[in-house]
C-alpha cells in the first residue's frame, strides 16, 4: 500500500479541549514569542503529545469538552508518524498504526496533559520574562537522555 | 445634459450662509479664458465657498473647519438683525451647465426667531445644536428646502424637476467630489488615502448593478438563514459563528457592511482621540485606516528629516544625516535579530516533539526492526516471494507444492501476511527516524552557534543605540528651538509608528485567524445542512446563491483590478508629463492595496517627495480618474499652491492653464499665493496663467467678521 493511500484513512479532525482553544491560539500569534509564533496549533498539539507522553500521563476528554478543531491537512507527514510511533510504543503493538482513529485518540489524550505543562512552561516564561524557559526545559531532557544513551 | 459635456459653473449666489451676509453673487461664467479666480486671505471664507456649493448639492459641508460648526449655518449678523417672531433664511443657488442649457439648484434653510429662554442656571440652556445647521435658539424653528429647475435657453422658463437627487447624481456624483472640489490638504494627503482612491476607482468603474446585486444575494442569503434557523441546533451554532466572524472580517477589511461603513473621525491626528470616536460603529479597528495612518506618520517622519537635512547650518545637516543613516542600520539589524529569533524559537518546535519523544521513537524503530528480522516486512517482498513459489510448485526447502495441504498453508499465510501489507510504509518511517536521530544530536550545538552570533549582533546594535543617542542629544542641545521642537515630535511619532506597525501585524494575525474560524464553521454549517430533506433542500439553494455571490465577487475584483491599472497606467502618463525631474523616478504604481508608489532608485519614494511632487501626483491621478470617465466636471481647488514655490509653480501653472482649456477651472487663492513674484522664477502665478484667467474676485472681511464678495481691481 502507497503511502499517501494510507493517509486518506487518517480522521478529518484531530481534537483537543475547548478551554483549550484560546491557548493554542495565544501560542500561535506572531508576537507570542514562543517556540510557536506565527506557526501552526498542529504544532502545538504535536509538542504538547510529546511533553504529556514524557510525563507519561494521559487525559482523556470530560463530556462535550471535545473540539474537532484541528484539520488532518494541518499535520504533515512526519508529524502523523510521530504520533503513530508513540501508539506503537504505547501499545507494544505495530499493528495499532493500521488503526488512525485509534492512533489519534491516543495523540489527543497525552496531548490533553502536555498542553498543560506547556500552560505551565508559558507562565513561567511570562513571569520570568524568559522566552529560554522552552529551550532549557529540552536541554534538560536531551541531556538526561544522551547521557544515558 | 451628460456630465461628459462642457459643464460649468455659470452663477453662484449665496444670501446669509455663514459668513456671507446678504445677497452675494459670483459670475463664472465664460467670457475669456476658463480659469476663475477667488483670492482671499485664511479665515475669509474661501474654503466656505467650496462648502457652499456642497451644502447646496449634497448637503454637506466637507470643508469646515473645526471651530465654525458650533456656529449656525444661517449668518449671525442676519439672525441679531431680524426682530423676534419674524423669518430669516439662508440660501445657495447654482446655475449649472453651458450657455446652451443649464439648470439652477437652489437649497434654502428657513428660521423662524423665538426669544432666548434663558433662565440663568445653566449654561446650556438658552441654545439647541441642531445636526448639520449650527447652534440655534431652542424652539426656533429650522427647516430645508431643495428646488431645482431646469432651463433651456430660448424656451419660456423654468421647469421644476421632479427627482433632483437622481439628477444631480447624474451630473456630479457625489463620491467624485473629492476629484472635482479639492483642497489643498486632500491634495497633500491623496498619496496616503487608500480610502478615497479606492472609492474613486469603485465610482468610475460603474459596478453599481453588480455592486446592488452582491448585497441582494447577500440578504437573500440571510433570508434562507432564517427560515433554517431553530431546523437543527448544530446549524444554528455554527451559522451564528459564520455570522460572528464574517460581521468581524467586514469591519477589518476596509469596504465593511453598510453597518461599519462610517468613516474614522480622526485618522489624520493619531493617538489624538478617544478610542471610542475613533472605529464609531463597529469599535473595532479597520486595517485599512491603521494602513493610512502609518502611511501618515511616516510621511511625517520623512518630512521632518527632510526639514533636518536641508537646514542651514552644516552641523545640523551632517548630525541629521548620519542619525538617518544610524536609523536605517538600526531598523535592518533590528529586524534581521527578530527574523533570526523567531527562526531559533521555531527551530525548539520543530525539533522539540522528536527529542521528547525518542524513547518511543526508538522504540518504534525496534519493532520495525524485529519484524524485518522475522521476514514480516516488508510484505509486499514476502507477497511476490510466495507468488514466485506458488508458480514454480516447489518450495525453497525443496518440498513439493502440488500437494494441495501444503500449497493451502502456504495460500493460508500469504492471505494473513497480505492483510498487514499496510505495514510496509512503517519500514520508510523507520528509515527517516533512524537519520532524524542522528541529526538531533547537532541541533543544540546549531544552537549555541545562533546564541553566539546574536551576542556579537546584540553588541553593535548597542553601540548603534549609543551612537544614535548621542545625536539626538547633539540635535536636541543646538541653539535653536525650531530644531528642538522637531526632534521632539520625531520621537512622538517614530514611537507611535511602532506602536501602529504592531497593531497592524496584531490586527492582520487576527484576521487570518477570523477568516480560518470562518472558514471551518462553514464546512461545519454544510455538513449540519445535508442531515435532513428540507435542510438538504435549503443547502442547495444556499450553495447556489454562495456561489453566486462568488461569482458577482469575482466580476466586481475583476473589473476594480482592469481599472486599478488602467488609472495607474493614465497615472504614470500624467505624472511623467508635468514632473521637471523626469530622470529621477523610475515609475508610478498604484498597487492592488490602493497604494500610489513613485519609485525612485529602485525604492519606493512616496514619502519623501516634495510638497510640488505631491501636488503632481495628486494632479495627475485626478486628471487619469476624469480622463479615463470622460467627466468634464468644473474643477475647484482651494489653496493649490500652499506649500511650492520657485519651477514647480510654473509647471503647475502650465499644466493648469492646459487643463483648463477642456474644464472649467476655479481656483480657491490666497494673495500670497496668487500675485506675490516668486524670486525664483521672477514671476508670480497670476503673470504665469494671466491669458487663460477668465474672471477674477475678492473676499474682504469686515471687521465684524463678515464676508463681502466683489470683482478684482
Amino acid at each position: 500500500m502507497s503511502s499517501s493511500s494510507f493517509e486518506i484513512k487518517f480522521p478529518k479532525y484531530v481534537s483537543y479541549r475547548k478551554p483549550d482553544q484560546e491557548f493554542y491560539t495565544k501560542m500561535v500569534h506572531q508576537d507570542s514569542n514562543t517556540p510557536f509564533s506565527g506557526l501552526r496549533r498542529s504544532d502545538v498539539f504535536i509538542y504538547s503529545m510529546s511533553l504529556g507522553f514524557n510525563a507519561k500521563r494521559k487525559t482523556q476528554f470530560q463530556k462535550d469538552e471535545k473540539s474537532n478543531s484541528l484539520p488532518a491537512r494541518a499535520f504533515d507527514l512526519s508529524m502523523r508518524w510521530l504520533m503513530r510511533a508513540l501508539a506503537a510504543s504505547e501499545t507494544g503493538s505495530l499493528e495499532i498504526i493500521l488503526d488512525n482513529n485509534k492512533v489519534v485518540e491516543i495523540a489527543e489524550s497525552y496531548a490533553n496533559t502536555g498542553i498543560d505543562i506547556l500552560k505551565d512552561l508559558y507562565n513561567s516564561h511570562i513571569k520570568e520574562d524568559d522566552s529560554t524557559v522552552y529551550e532549557e526545559h529540552l536541554r534538560d531532557y536531551y541531556d538526561r537522555i544522551y547521557s544515558h544513551n | 445634459m451628460s456630465a461628459k459635456s462642457d459643464l460649468q459653473i455659470r452663477f453662484l449666489r449665496i444670501k446669509n450662509y455663514r459668513q456671507y451676509y446678504g445677497e452675494q453673487e459670483i459670475d463664472l461664467s465664460k467670457s475669456n479664458g476658463n480659469i476663475n479666480i477667488i483670492q482671499g486671505e485664511n479665515g475669509e471664507g474661501k474654503s466656505n465657498i467650496l462648502n457652499a456649493i456642497n451644502y447646496c448639492l449634497y448637503l454637506e459641508e466637507p470643508h469646515i473647519k473645526e471651530v465654525t460648526p458650533l456656529l449656525p449655518i444661517i449668518n449671525l449678523r442676519a439672525i441679531q438683525e431680524s426682530p423676534i417672531g419674524s423669518d430669516v433664511d439662508m440660501e445657495i443657488e447654482l446655475e449649472l451647465g453651458n450657455k446652451d442649457n443649464s439648470h439652477r439648484i437652489k437649497r434654502t434653510v428657513h428660521m423662524k426667531k423665538v426669544e432666548l429662554q434663558t433662565d440663568g442656571s445653566e449654561k446650556n440652556n438658552y441654545e439647541v445644536k441642531r445636526e448639520r445647521l449650527g447652534t440655534f435658539p431652542v424652539n426656533s424653528a429650522t427647516r430645508d428646502t431643495f428646488e431645482i429647475k431646469s432651463v433651456k435657453r430660448g424656451s419660456s422658463g423654468w421647469v421644476i424637476n421632479e427627482n433632483t437627487e437622481s439628477f444631480i447624481h447624474e451630473i456630479l456624483p457625489k463620491k467624485l467630489t473629492s476629484f472635482y472640489f479639492l483642497d489643498g490638504e486632500f491634495l497633500e494627503s491623496l498619496h496616503t488615502n487608500f480610502k478615497q482612491i479606492k472609492e474613486g476607482i469603485k465610482e468610475i468603474s460603474q459596478l453599481s448593478l453588480v455592486l446592488s446585486a452582491i448585497e441582494h444575494t447577500k440578504s437573500l442569503l440571510k433570508q434562507l438563514e432564517i427560515e433554517t434557523k431553530g431546523q437543527d441546533p448544530d446549524i444554528d451554532r455554527y451559522q451564528e459563528e459564520v455570522n460572528r466572524c464574517s460581521e468581524w472580517l467586514s469591519s477589518t477589511d476596509g469596504k465593511g457592511d453598510i453597518k461599519y461603513s462610517k468613516d474614522a473621525i480622526w485618522w489624520r491626528k493619531p493617538f489624538d482621540h478617544d478610542e471610542s470616536e475613533y472605529y464609531p460603529y463597529s469599535g473595532k479597528p479597520r486595517l485599512d485606516l491603521k494602513k493610512e495612518e502609518e502611511e501618515v506618520l511616516k510621511d511625517r517622519i520623512a518630512e521632518i528629516d527632510r526639514n533636518l537635512l536641508e537646514h542651514n547650518a552644516t552641523s545640523i545637516r551632517s548630525w541629521a544625516s548620519e542619525l538617518v543613516r544610524l536609523e536605517k542600520t538600526i531598523e535592518r539589524d533590528e529586524s534581521y535579530c527578530d527574523k533570526k529569533s523567531l527562526e531559533n524559537m521555531n527551530h525548539i518546535a520543530a525539533i522539540g516533539p522528536e527529542i521528547y519523544l525518542t524513547i518511543c521513537v526508538q522504540n518504534f524503530i525496534e519493532q520495525v526492526d524485529e519484524k524485518r528480522v522475522r521476514g514480516e516486512l516488508p510484505v509486499k517482498w514476502t507477497d511476490t516471494f510466495v507468488e514466485d513459489i506458488l508458480s514454480q510448485n516447489r518450495c525453497i526447502c525443496g518440498n513439493d507444492l502440488t500437494d494441495i495441504t501444503a500449497k493451502n498453508s502456504l495460500l493460508k499465510w500469504r492471505k494473513k501476511s497480505k492483510e498487514s501489507e499496510q505495514l510496509d510504509v512503517a519500514v520508510e518511517a523507520a528509515v527517516n527516524f533512524k537519520n532524524n536521530s542522528k541529526k538531533l544530536k547537532n541541533e543544540f550545538s546549531k544552537i549555541d552557534q545562533f546564541r553566539r552570533d546574536m551576542r556579537e549582533y546584540s553588541d553593535n546594535l548597542d553601540q548603534h543605540y549609543a551612537q544614535s543617542k548621542e545625536l539626538k542629544r547633539k540635535l536636541k542641545d543646538a541653539d535653536e528651538d525650531k530644531i528642538k521642537k522637531l526632534m521632539d515630535e520625531k520621537e512622538t511619532r517614530q514611537y507611535q509608528l511602532s506602536y501602529i506597525q504592531r497593531d497592524i501585524t496584531r490586527l492582520e494575525d487576527k484576521i487570518e485567524e477570523y477568516g480560518n474560524k470562518f472558514k471551518d464553521a462553514k464546512v461545519q454549517v454544510s455538513r449540519a445542512e445535508s442531515k435532513t430533506e428540507f435542510l438538504k433542500r435549503q443547502r442547495s439553494t444556499v450553495s447556489f446563491c454562495r456561489r453566486t455571490l462568488e461569482h458577482l465577487k469575482t466580476i466586481r475584483d475583476n473589473v476594480l483590478t482592469n481599472m486599478r491599472i488602467k488609472v495607474a497606467d493614465r497615472t504614470r502618463e500624467n505624472f511623467f508629463n508635468l514632473i521637471w525631474k523626469q530622470d529621477e523616478f523610475s515609475n508610478v504604481d498604484l498597487t492592488d492595496d490602493y497604494h500610489l508608489r513613485v519609485i525612485k532608485n529602485g525604492f519606493d519614494a512616496v514619502h519623501t517627495l516634495s510638497a510640488g511632487e505631491r501636488l503632481v501626483l495628486a494632479l495627475s491621478f485626478i486628471v487619469a480618474i476624469r480622463d479615463i470617465t470622460g467627466f468634464r466636471a468644473p474643477l475647484i481647488i482651494d489653496t493649490p499652491l500652499g506649500k511650492i514655490s520657485g519651477k514647480p509653480t510654473k509647471n503647475i501653472a502650465d499644466f493648469i492653464s492646459k487643463f483648463s482649456k477642456d474644464v472649467q477651472v476655479t481656483l480657491l487663492v490666497t494673495d500670497k499665493e496668487y500675485q506675490f513674484m516668486d524670486m525664483e522664477i521672477e514671476q508670480s502665478f497670476r503673470n504665469l496663467i494671466k491669458e487663460y484667467v477668465n474672471r477674477e474676485y475678492a473676499l474682504n472681511r469686515s471687521p465684524q467678521g463678515n464676508t463681502t464678495i466683489t470683482v478684482m481691481k
